[in-house]
């Protein structure tokens, strides 16, 4: 019996010599980024713990963990139910999928400001309706904010699963006799609980790893997490270097083990799911609005509304023009926003350059596809505090947190965005057309033009939303910054969480409209002009 | 004896108007050979129920019931699709009993009664897996299993050797005339290979095309 339906082996890579040439290259490049700036400071971290093995199983680390994982647990689980009714609702309407998209914009310091802005002595609840949050400060709240940032990512990457359910398996099922609930409950289902799956396994190892919201809602101790226990360690008081590390190493334990299982479901469902989980970033077909993607939309807006309150000047606060051109603020924000600028374009260049390698890498050697997959998807289980202590020590003969480091926190921003670039970078690498790639080459392009003809344009729309985004989140950045700032290198989420701890909500606010503004515009142009690039045809 | 009988089904598609009328008796083969685009499988569709007509006077009979104002699931119509359109997310023994489960047959009896089945398709030691390891042979044997398993009133048939090389076809043709005896139906079947109507048809379903006010008709009879 023929078998036509059997993969089709990849006989088209033809690329040769050449291909292996610049493929070493790109090899040489990932390999030796992963090493030296992933693998020898965790291997680093690793060998201190034999120096501090009392502090492991220290009542008062013990406590970090068992509130790192209740946190962590209750914010996936309300993020999970609430992503998934929004994704589902949302799954007709492109438009209120690019929305979900947006807290990729929005960073976790301006997502604790919001929560303050509404829920704080003078913000917008207290102040028109009397409602104060009791447990402002404290791990409730930080669950609140967790379930504003993750809950719409959750409904992004469901909303794309239920784009990819085959409408034909629909139908089949509805001539089998199956109802409309019914469709739902064995065909849809089944389509969209793995992406579901997998974002509740990446949105709890995310909210173990929060660091600014849960520096700037948790209230301090006892609602500290391990990651903010890090950056006490070191940076906060006396230097403690074995409670670092033992927070480090139970944090690796969090969040690898979400890591592990995520990669255990693709070692058991082969690569061919691997790509499909990597696909979300594909949007539905729009339609017209119908009544139901109303309700939709306004279940949406709840999740954006609270970022315009920040917007929204009271009588007793500043403007933003009186804090943009104030004399006292502009000396201080503008040096901060060009430090947070030039750090977010460094990050965005290494980012891009090596997931870029990576990604090549497995294209030219399709025996590494699948390590450099499970490589550059690696940092989505390592913390940024932890990659950051591990760096510390590997190469603490030229960098010191005290005296500040802006290649540290590039290269650190840069590796935790990784993943995501993957995430961009790997549907457009798995189709990569190489027979149009061989028809160039037998009219006479060399590799190098047969490739730039051919594939280039399906490259260039991704590579720029990569790197919008990955500049987009490195500005709001905290964590890495607050281990490697210096008084000369002071970013703008820095100088925020400063203004805070000083009662300058005012000046704050400032600092979260300018962070909103940039960053959203950096990734809604990129995300907009990079996720759909058009087909070029190939004349 | 049920007997489905096709009366002025009429749908306006895009560029032409779609009408058909037709009957096909229990135990007959109707073959339809056209060229793509042709409106074979929108007219599959409309009996169906995937799509709906144009035109309220249309009726689609089984045994006597105008079956037009029922939605799909309640037609008691087989449909085998073209790309088979089985459940990427069931293995094949989930797949073949889908129509029984539906139909609130429990566990045990279904998985019984899909393995006998499954067992005439030569497909029994495959129950157990995964429906994207198969051929493209074993996936259209499991798609007619599907569509006969639970005794539909009628079958159709889209297309459902196109993507199969010729000595596949043959022995798929054979395969379905031998299930076709166990369950017979009348049964409708699309294609566009000529060898199908010869092999498979007790009665072929004319397409004609005229014109009518500038708009081009395709009548099925």
């Amino acid at each position: 019996m023929g078998r036509t339906s059997q993969p089709v082996a990849k006989s088209h890579r033809t690329v040769g010599a050449a291909a292996k040439k610049y493929g070493a290259l790109t090899v040489t490049f990932f390999g030796t980024y992963w090493v030296l700036f992933i693998a020898i400071p965790l291997v680093a971290l690793l060998l201190n713990v034999r120096f501090h093995v009392g502090k492991f199983f220290d009542p008062s680390i013990l406590s970090l963990v068992k509130v790192t994982a209740a946190q962590a647990s209750w914010s996936t689980a309300l993020s999970g139910v609430v992503g998934l009714f929004l994704g589902v609702a949302c799954s007709r309407q492109r438009r209120l999928q690019l929305l979900l998209a947006l807290p990729f914009a929005i960073s976790s310091t301006v997502v604790a400001y919001t929560v303050m802005a509404w829920f704080g002595r003078k913000g917008f609840l207290p102040s028109f309706f009397g409602i104060q949050l009791p447990w402002l400060f404290s791990m409730k709240a930080v669950v609140l904010a967790h379930v504003l940032l993750n809950a719409p990512w959750i409904g992004f990457l469901v909303a794309g699963a239920m784009g990819e359910v085959p409408r034909r398996e629909m139908e089949a099922a509805r001539t089998l006799g199956a109802k409309p609930a019914q469709v739902g409950l064995h065909i849809v289902w089944s389509h969209i609980v793995e992406a579901w799956a997998s974002g509740l396994v990446q949105v709890f190892a995310l909210c173990v790893m929060s660091f600014a919201i849960v520096l700037i809602l948790g209230g301090g101790p006892p609602n500290e997490t391990l990651e903010v226990s890090i950056y006490t360690h070191i940076r906060y008081g006396a230097l403690d270097l074995g409670g670092a590390v033992a927070s480090a190493l139970w944090q690796l334990v969090l969040t690898l083990t979400p890591w592990l299982l995520l990669l255990f479901y693709w070692n058991r469902t082969g690569v061919r799911q691997l790509r499909r989980e990597l696909a979300p970033l594909s949007l539905n077909v729009s339609r017209k609005f119908h009544f139901w993607d109303w309700i939709a939309a306004g279940a949406v807006a709840l999740f954006f509304i609270p970022y315009l309150w920040i917007f929204i000047q009271t009588e007793s606060s500043k403007s933003f023009t009186e804090f943009l051109f104030g004399e006292n603020t502009w000396a201080e924000w503008v040096p901060s926003f060009q430090v947070s600028l030039k750090l977010a374009l460094s990050s965005a260049v290494i980012t891009v350059a090596v997931a870029l390698s990576g990604v090549v890498s497995g294209i030219l050697f399709p025996r590494l596809e699948k390590w450099s997959a499970v490589l550059l998807s690696f940092p989505g289980g390592v913390s940024t505090l932890v990659l950051a202590l591990g760096f510390w020590l590997a190469y603490s003969r030229w960098v010191d947190p005290f005296e500040g480091s802006w290649l540290a926190i590039a290269i650190l921003q840069a590796t935790v965005f990784l993943p995501i670039a993957l995430r961009i970078f790997r549907p457009i690498a798995s189709a990569v057309q190489f027979h149009r790639i061989d028809a160039a080459r037998s009219l006479g392009a060399s590799p190098l033009r047969a490739i730039r003809w051919t594939e280039f344009y399906r490259w260039k729309g991704p590579v720029f939303a990569a790197f919008g985004m990955a500049a987009g989140v490195s500005l709001g950045e905290l964590a890495a910054v607050s281990f490697f700032y210096s008084e000369k290198l002071i970013p703008l989420p820095l100088l925020m969480s400063r203004w805070l701890n000083r009662y300058r909500f005012d000046d704050a606010r400032g600092i979260s409209i300018l962070l909103f503004l940039t960053a959203t515009a950096l990734v809604a142009l990129s995300t907009y002009s990079g996720l759909k690039p058009r087909e070029r045809r190939f004349a | 004896m049920k007997t489905l009988k096709v009366q002025k089904l009429r749908k306006e598609i895009a560029d032409f108007v779609l009408e058909a009328d037709f009957e096909v008796r229990e135990g007959e083969r109707a073959v339809i050979v056209g060229r793509s685009g042709s409106g074979k499988t929108s007219l599959l569709r409309l009996i169906s129920g995937l799509e709906t007509p144009s035109d309220a006077q249309s009726s689609v009979s089984i045994g006597g019931v105008n079956i037009l104002s029922l939605p799909p699931e309640k037609r008691n119509i087989g449909y085998v699709f073209q790309d088979d359109a089985l459940f990427s997310t069931m293995n094949v023994i989930d797949n073949a009993s889908f129509g029984l489960r539906m139909r609130g047959m429990g566990r045990k009896q279904r998985n019984d009664e899909a393995t006998h089945w499954l067992k005439l398709v030569g497909l029994a030691d495959r129950a157990r897996d995964p429906i994207h390891i198969l051929s493209g042979g074993e996936k259209q044997r499991i798609a007619f299993v599907r569509a006969l398993i639970w005794k539909p009133d009628i079958v159709l048939l889209d297309e459902p050797f196109s993507s199969l090389d010729v000595q596949l076809r043959a022995a798929m043709r054979t395969q379905l005339l031998d299930l076709h005896k166990m369950h017979p139906a009348p049964m409708v079947m699309v294609t566009h290979d000529r060898e199908d109507l010869a092999a498979l048809a007790t009665q072929e379903i004319r397409l004609s095309e005229s014109t009518l006010e500038g708009k081009s008709v395709r009548r099925f009879s």
